[in-house]
């Protein structure tokens, strides 16, 4: 990624994240619909999802060392064990999108905060992490637009989708779009690397 | 350090002090700012305390990085993430812990404000503004 494009990602998750100050859904704001019910236990489950995650990477990644290998297969364990008991607690509960979309927008912030590194080992990586969070952003704004009366009580089923959840949708695409993009030099710079590189080597 | 860096960080600092002066929550129809909820007594508001505390710290801070000219030393770089970091704490515990449930339960009209949200953004820029200073850095090192 180029240098400003960095920037350019962290500023559209920033207005990502303000977007959750607005209103969302009915006369909910965001913020008070991430903090709804089912919330703690969607918490957890991205936290066991998270754990499994650092488990796989750290046993693909790392080399063959027993410590690493422990804690890879630990974490491989800790992590469906933890996701399954979630899951069990979700079944009286409902699962609550808006706050897997909150945690989406902080991980983008977070990721795109230290693509600032410079690193270019972590950077694929990154880019990948940040692809990943904004298509399930994006995917629980299309579950919150097209469910009718989603956390909302029998009695008060107005469905009506507010700007803010269409702002953040809006960022999301923003991100997918900078992410997958590729202007035309980018494109044929890269494709004489291919084609000549020992002497770009040179 | 390159310039935009440093306006970067300073630009941060200034959107965060300035945050404190919009509404921060609002409860039982009361419209709270974040200078009056640093006044008031209760759970949340040490939270909103400590996060004026290290937003002053971060001014300061931001002004001495405008005036330095060598590049900053890696433990004063740690020392601003960190602060960042527990200002993003503070406002996030603001955020999840604020008596929402509440609004569901007991049909209340408590929202959080948007200055919350403005104080986390300047957090993050102040810390995208310190990070994003590393490569120029090091390329003047070497």
């Amino acid at each position: 990624m180029k240098e400003y494009s960095r920037f350019i990602v962290l500023g559209i998750g920033l207005l990502a994240f303000f977007s959750f100050s607005l209103p969302w859904k009915h006369t909910f704001s965001g913020i008070v619909l991430v903090n709804g019910p089912g919330s703690y236990n969607t918490l957890i489950l991205i936290g066991s999802l998270f754990i499994l995650g650092m488990g796989i990477y750290s046993l693909k990644t790392t080399p063959v060392n027993p410590r690493s290998i422990t804690l890879g297969l630990l974490l491989c364990g800790l992590g469906p064990l933890f996701s399954v008991a979630s899951i069990i607690n979700l079944i009286n509960e409902r699962i609550n999108f808006i706050t897997i979309s909150f945690v989406s927008t902080i991980v983008v912030i977070v990721c795109s905060v230290l693509s600032l590194r410079h690193q270019k080992h972590n950077e694929i990586l990154l880019k990948r992490l940040i692809l990943a969070c904004s298509i399930v952003g994006l995917a629980c704004f299309f579950l919150l637009a097209f469910s009718r009366g989603y956390l909302l009580d029998t009695e008060q089923k107005i469905d009506n989708t507010r700007y803010g959840s269409f702002l953040s949708a809006i960022c999301y695409m923003l991100v997918i779009i900078k992410l997958i993009y590729k202007p035309e030099n980018e494109v044929q710079s890269e494709s004489i690397v291919d084609q000549n590189p020992e002497e770009n080597e040179e | 350090m390159k310039l935009y860096s440093k306006f970067i960080t300073l630009a941060g600092s200034i959107l965060t002090i300035f945050s404190f002066s919009m509404p921060w929550l609002k409860e039982y129809n009361r419209n709270m700012t974040g200078i009056k909820l640093t006044h008031i007594d209760e759970d949340y508001s040490y939270y909103a305390d400590f996060a004026f505390i290290l937003t002053l710290v971060i001014i300061f801070i931001s002004l001495h990085i405008m005036a330095r000219k060598k590049p900053l030393r890696i433990w004063f770089k740690l020392l601003v993430l960190t602060i960042c970091l527990v200002g993003f704490y503070c406002c996030l515990a603001i955020l999840a812990g604020s008596g929402m449930e509440e609004r569901f339960y007991h049909q209340l009209d408590n929202d959080v404000g948007f200055g919350v949200f403005l104080t986390v953004i300047g957090y993050i820029l102040v810390s995208a503004g310190v990070l994003s200073s590393y490569k120029f850095e090091h390329e003047n090192s070497e």
